[in-house]
């Protein structure tokens, strides 16, 4: 419905095109000044089809008027120039002016004041990662981190400001396109263990769903009665979909699945039924065996229905791989017994999937920062949806209240950054949170997720956000010479619940 | 009785036209299948009715005429097959999509330079993304986003303005 709704618009913006007066043509392209005689670009008319005659005075009046030029510029040259020549030698006397007198002045390398520094800003190089201790950094002071001035707290985000540098130019070397591989890269390790129990939950069901489990691979299956949780390995079977939660992985399940949390992914097997899975921020994989055909993915939400002819695999967000195929998010992978028989569009936006009613919205905040965000960008250049700078930095629109499991989620793509501090400024608290990354892929997009959980608190490096706070703004430092990242959206996404 | 082709021409050539555009024709193949569209329907006996039944009628030979011509070049159809027409009809209106164009007419002269000229490489100068890419220093995806952005500003653009 989409692909057919977006070719009628390109017909239409192409006739509109065409029918547009010459005067509207971008400035400096004569392209289409030069094909207009022509008819519309594209339609082989032939010379009997042109539009009316060529007027014949038109090249008559252009050569007078070239003429015209010639001579106006040979009198100019014959009668001016002497004239204008005399006049210069008859005033040898004349005093040049301040400038002329001059020399020329040399452009000096501008000398910077070290006492313009903010004394506490550290100079280049890259960001120590935090230790949990409470050590005082010795390259950062306490007094880097000014009070927050009671005017402008948005602007609260402290981060050691980089020396102005030029603009820095691209990595050699290829540069993924947009529909490329994504991965997620999880930062390293900053606080404790997630908090997500590796076991298989009931979250809800729909009326009439009929649960029922199978612990051995004989499938004896046994009503779940009001029973909740379930052993790892267990096989599920349903009437109508359930909501599971399994590893932080949100499940809804139509038929028949096996699910097994393994050490760092999460594996389904499912029959010849429907299922929904939504691992965004869950730091767990997702791999499904189904008809034979294996799927991968990474981190996203991803609606697998089995159908007689093959399986649609329809991507909401992030990816899903199969073998060396990838299906990206706003596309809809048709398996077929050979493999991937194409990409399509989605059959519903995820908000219309039938399969997914009722399903709650994970997301709790999303920018896709396809205009200025009403003034709330306070760092970086937004140019063509993507934020550009060493620092990019923006507030919310309104405070985000921390809940546990919650997870920023950011697209991005480093330049020369060995390290990146992700920061989020708490008002209650009055302080920022924030949590160092290194080790980050350069010159590719990649969807960067951070569970909040691991933000530390900024000044003595101690605490995770609670309960009860909430953020004002966020931001991305780069450290590195000529360091810079481009960010593409960024999104809030809540643990199930 | 032999109908006035002429007539016909004016009113629902236009409609024809772009609509066979729609199915992935070019302006040249387009004009084949317009003109073979209504040499059929001299050809055969045709009794015309309703507007909108006789538009849909036209609507299905030429339709039949392009994808006869498609077989020997074995192209695929950008469009879904079972719903195009209903959707062009919802799209079209009475007008053949004239008065939409005729918005976006305007709605192109309110944009910035910047999105005219992508507007100008994608659709006149039919300009791959690489290209357009380049000549705009921008990223393929700072592409994509960018005419994402023009496209979705002239339907808005359009819907207020018709």
């Amino acid at each position: 419905m989409k692909k057919n709704e977006e070719r009628i618009w390109d017909v239409l913006i192409e006739d509109a095109l065409q029918e547009q007066p010459v005067e509207s043509a971008p400035p400096g392209d004569h392209t289409r000044r030069l094909l207009r005689p022509m008819g519309p670009i594209g339609v082989d008319r032939g010379r009997s089809m042109r539009h009316g005659g060529r007027r014949k005075w038109v090249p008559i009046a252009g050569a007078a008027a070239v003429l015209v030029f010639v001579a106006t510029v040979l009198y100019g040259g014959v009668v001016w120039l002497p004239k204008l020549s005399e006049a210069n030698q008859t005033n040898p006397e004349k005093p040049r002016t301040a400038e002329e007198g001059q020399p020329e002045q040399v452009p000096q390398p501008k000398q910077t004041d070290p006492q313009e520094e903010p004394s506490g800003k550290p100079t280049a190089g890259p960001q120590p990662i935090p230790e949990p201790e409470p050590a005082p950094e010795p390259e950062a002071p306490e007094d880097s981190l000014p009070e927050p001035e009671p005017t402008l707290p948005d602007d609260r985000v402290e981060q050691p400001q980089p020396i102005p540098e030029p603009a820095p130019e691209p990595v050699p070397g290829p540069v993924k396109p947009d529909d490329a591989v994504e991965e997620p890269n999880r930062p390293e390790e900053t606080a404790p263990a997630s908090e997500f129990k590796p076991t298989i939950t009931l979250l809800s069901s729909a009326k009439g769903a009929r649960l029922e489990y199978a612990a051995t691979t004989e499938r004896e299956f046994a009503p779940a009665g009001d029973r909740s949780d379930f052993p790892n390995g267990v096989w599920l079977a349903c009437r109508k979909p359930v909501d599971l939660l399994a590893g932080g992985v949100l499940l809804r399940l139509d038929g028949e699945v096996r699910v097994e949390i393994t050490g760092d992914a999460l594996v389904l097997e499912l029959d010849d039924d429907d299922v929904y899975v939504d691992n965004r921020g869950a730091s767990l994989a997702v791999n499904l065996s189904v008809k034979d055909h294996k799927l991968s993915m990474p981190s996203g939400a991803v609606l697998i229905e089995n159908g007689a002819s093959g399986v649609d695999v329809t991507v909401f967000d992030g990816e899903a791989l199969f073998g060396e195929d990838v299906i990206p998010a706003g596309r809809r992978g048709v398996i077929k017994k050979r493999g991937l028989a194409g990409l399509y569009e989605p059959r519903d936006e995820m908000g219309d999937a039938p399969f997914l009613k009722g399903l709650t919205n994970r997301v709790v905040y999303r920018e896709d920062f396809d205009a200025d965000p009403e003034g709330r960008l306070r760092a970086g250049e937004l140019a063509d949806g993507v934020i550009t700078g060493g620092k990019v930095f923006w507030g919310y629109p309104q405070n985000i209240a921390y809940e546990p499991g919650l997870v920023i989620r950011l697209r991005v793509r480093f330049m020369n950054a060995t390290a990146t501090t992700l920061t989020q400024f708490c008002e209650e608290r009055n302080d920022n949170y924030s949590v160092d990354l290194k080790d980050l892929r350069q010159g590719e997009w990649f969807v960067l997720e951070v569970r909040v959980d691991d933000f530390l608190e900024r000044t003595n490096h101690e605490g995770h956000p609670q309960v009860g706070e909430s953020f004002m703004n966020v931001s991305l430092q780069t450290s590195g010479d000529k360091a810079q990242v481009e960010l593409d959206w960024v999104e809030l996404i809540r643990a199930v619940k | 009785m032999t109908p006035d082709i002429e007539q016909l021409h004016a009113e629902f050539g236009t409609d024809l036209h772009r609509f066979v555009r729609v199915l992935g024709a070019s302006h040249a193949e387009a004009d084949d299948a317009v003109q073979e569209t209504f040499l059929q329907v001299l050809r055969k006996p045709f009794d015309r009715r309703s507007r909108a039944e006789t538009a849909g009628y036209l609507r299905t030979v030429a339709k039949n005429v392009f994808l006869k011509s498609l077989r020997k070049t074995r192209r695929v159809v950008p469009v879904d097959m079972q719903t195009i027409e209903q959707d062009w009809v919802v799209a079209a209106g009475d007008d053949g999509a004239q008065s939409k164009v005729e918005a976006l007419k305007r709605c192109i002269a309110g944009l910035d330079d910047r999105e005219k000229q992508i507007l100008h490489m994608r659709y006149t100068l039919t300009y791959t993304r690489e290209q357009m890419a380049r000549a705009l220093s921008l990223s393929d995806g700072g592409i994509k986003n960018l005419l994402e952005r023009v496209k979705f500003k002239l339907k808005a653009c359009v819907e207020r303005n018709t």
